[in-house]
């Protein structure tokens, strides 16, 4: 059969974005991504061993959530996958923001307003 | 497991079942396990693995409960392989049948419930037929559906990535090549389906002679849960896949897509769509998440199908494929013997052994027990191999009903101590044997290799 797929061509590169202030929220949801999500996502949210998709960004399918408050409950319930009572719900937030920030559907160093999550598309 | 330790389990299980609704005696897990010496009071293997950099006790507030359970089943009779996937207790299974309650659970979104999606009660569940290839679309509620002529069939239903465990533990491949859960070899069950066949529902609609695309489509279960299938291939297949209502003699269950799903017998487990809202029938070809990305075969070996431009894309683009989709579950055999789990990036929560942990079996004369399938075109015989030997032909246990049955089978084994490893491979009726190695696919799908069972003998 013909070999026209490399795996090597599926990991995106990322240039260095420079983040100048990242808020607490973020930085503390990016902490807590490291600790209970990058296993199966991998640290950039692009691939690891339990999921092949990007999470955020170019190819990710998170959109389909519409807006953040959508993801939020889907988060509750799924994720972590092995046991989504490992993190609280003030603890998920803070991973929303980061994985949003990463997303560009928050500002850099801006944060996620849970009360107002409804109202944050996601595109 | 002998017939006595059997009999004990089962009535162990009644027990539980009249006294606390269910069954809630976990160490029934163990109790095939401890055919091999594993004791019921093994650590679970959870908690054997290492903290977590931050440990949870450190958070200021203890976890909230998650909103609710992404699955309803009892985990005391499934294998927890994470929020919506539960893998069967293969090592435990003896029936023909698989009972509901043991029946492995792949979602891709927690099961939706009446509570949150009233469109599932029965009285309210509409299934719309109809496309651009339908002469006369309908909708129908489930009242309709089941006062429609329907057939039963007796079929396994199998995931994608059932066996993805073989390609970590035995293929040579790491967590960084092949990514997703930790199946083992249990993401398969047999069921008796009562169906409306699709024949009825096309001599009900007409079909145009243009039909190129079958698109089975929830709408209830995430918004991208659907599953094109060629024209060609569901009318080949018309009377014996369709729109299914019973499992094994009862209305569906939540977990498995209550009140109506697809059932599309011998392949990969999603084209049976669950919670099941339109089917489409279509002069174009048609891709969603599943058959670009989803649930693909991706590698060296193969080639992504190529679209066209009047094609139709829901949710994705053609830059999305990835691959050919899995169609029919290949030949495949195990024996009920827990795989070692050595080099797989995780373990099942609930798995019966520890990491690296071999299951034991007592010396002696043993009744090796197992089961086969090959739903294409149906098992033909089934071999085993002990320690690198020669092939044997192991002996087949009546019912072989056809090609989408399982079939059990049993080889006598006289049990030397020591280390020892147990292969089965079978062969279907066109002569497909299953073989020792297959190709990279990353999403690990369908690794039909040999399976080698280390058992070690005291």
């Amino acid at each position: 059969m013909l070999k026209t797929f490399t795996l090597t061509a599926a990991v995106a590169t990322f240039a260095t974005a420079t983040v100048a202030a990242e808020s607490s929220q973020v930085a503390e949801g990016k902490s807590l991504f490291v600790t209970y999500c990058s296993t199966c996502h991998g640290a950039d949210g692009q691939r690891g061993e339990g999921f092949q998709t990007p999470i955020w960004g170019p190819g990710s399918q998170i959109r389909k959530f519409g807006h953040a408050q959508g993801l939020f409950e889907y988060l509750q319930v799924m994720m972590p996958f092995d046991d989504p009572s490992k993190i609280d719900d003030q603890a998920r937030w803070k991973v929303l923001a980061y994985m949003l920030e990463r997303h560009k559907a928050i500002a850099a160093g801006g944060t996620l307003d849970p009360a107002q999550a409804a109202m944050v598309p996601i595109e | 497991m002998s017939e006595e330790k059997h009999r004990a389990r089962e009535e162990a299980i009644v027990r539980d079942v009249m006294t606390n609704g269910m069954n809630v005696d976990r160490r029934n897990l163990f109790v095939s396990a401890a055919a091999f010496g594993v004791t019921a009071a093994a650590v679970p293997a959870l908690a054997q693995q290492p903290a977590p950099a931050t440990a949870p006790a450190a958070a200021p507030a203890a976890p909230a409960a998650p909103a609710r359970k992404a699955i309803l089943k009892d985990d005391s009779r499934v294998l927890n392989i994470g929020a919506t996937v539960r893998s069967g207790n293969y090592w435990n299974y003896s029936t023909y049948m698989t009972p509901v309650e043991e029946f492995y659970v792949r979602n891709h979104y927690p099961t939706p419930l009446v509570e949150q999606k009233p469109e599932l009660a029965r009285e309210n569940w509409r299934l719309k037929i109809h496309g651009a290839s339908v002469e006369r679309p309908i909708e129908i509620g489930y009242e309709d559906l089941v006062k429609m002529p329907s057939r039963t069939i007796i079929a396994t239903m199998e995931c994608h990535g059932n066996g993805r465990t073989l390609f970590w533990e035995q293929g040579g491949f790491t967590g960084k090549e092949v990514a997703g859960g930790n199946w083992v070899l249990g993401a398969i069950g047999q069921a008796e389906w009562r169906y409306v066949p699709m024949a009825e529902i096309f001599a009900r609609v007409g079909v145009k002679p243009n039909a190129k695309t079958v698109l089975f489509w929830s709408g209830v279960d995430g918004n991208d849960m659907g599953r094109p299938m060629p024209f060609a291939d569901v009318l080949a297949q018309q009377n014996d896949l369709g729109i299914c209502y019973a499992m094994n003699g009862n209305p569906l269950g939540p977990d498995h897509g209550s009140p109506v799903r697809a059932v599309v017998p011998g392949w990969g487990g999603t084209a049976s769509i669950k919670w099941l809202t339109e089917i489409r029938v279509t002069d174009k070809r048609v891709w969603c998440r599943l058959n670009t990305k989803g649930e693909v075969y991706i590698g060296p070996d193969y080639q992504a199908p190529e679209s066209a431009a009047e094609d139709e894309f829901i949710g994705v683009t053609a830059a999305d494929i990835k691959g050919p989709m899995v169609t029919w579950m290949p030949p495949k055999s195990l024996i009920t013997v827990p795989l070692v789990i050595e080099k797989s990036p995780s373990l099942p929560a609930n798995y019966p052994l520890q990491k690296g942990e071999v299951p034991k079996l007592a010396a002696g004369k043993q009744t090796m027990r197992g089961y086969a399938w090959a739903p294409q075109h149906g098992v033909k015989h089934v071999e085993f191999r002990i320690d690198g030997g020669s092939w044997e032909m192991a002996t087949l246990v009546p019912p072989n009903l056809g090609k989408y049955t399982w079939v059990r089978f049993e080889f006598p084994w006289d049990a030397k101590a020591g280390q020892h490893v147990i292969e089965t491979r079978t062969t279907d009726n066109k002569g497909t044997t299953q073989p020792e190695q297959i190709p990279l696919n990353s999403l690990g799908m369908a690794n039909w290799s040999i399976p080698k069972f280390r058992i070690e003998v005291a």
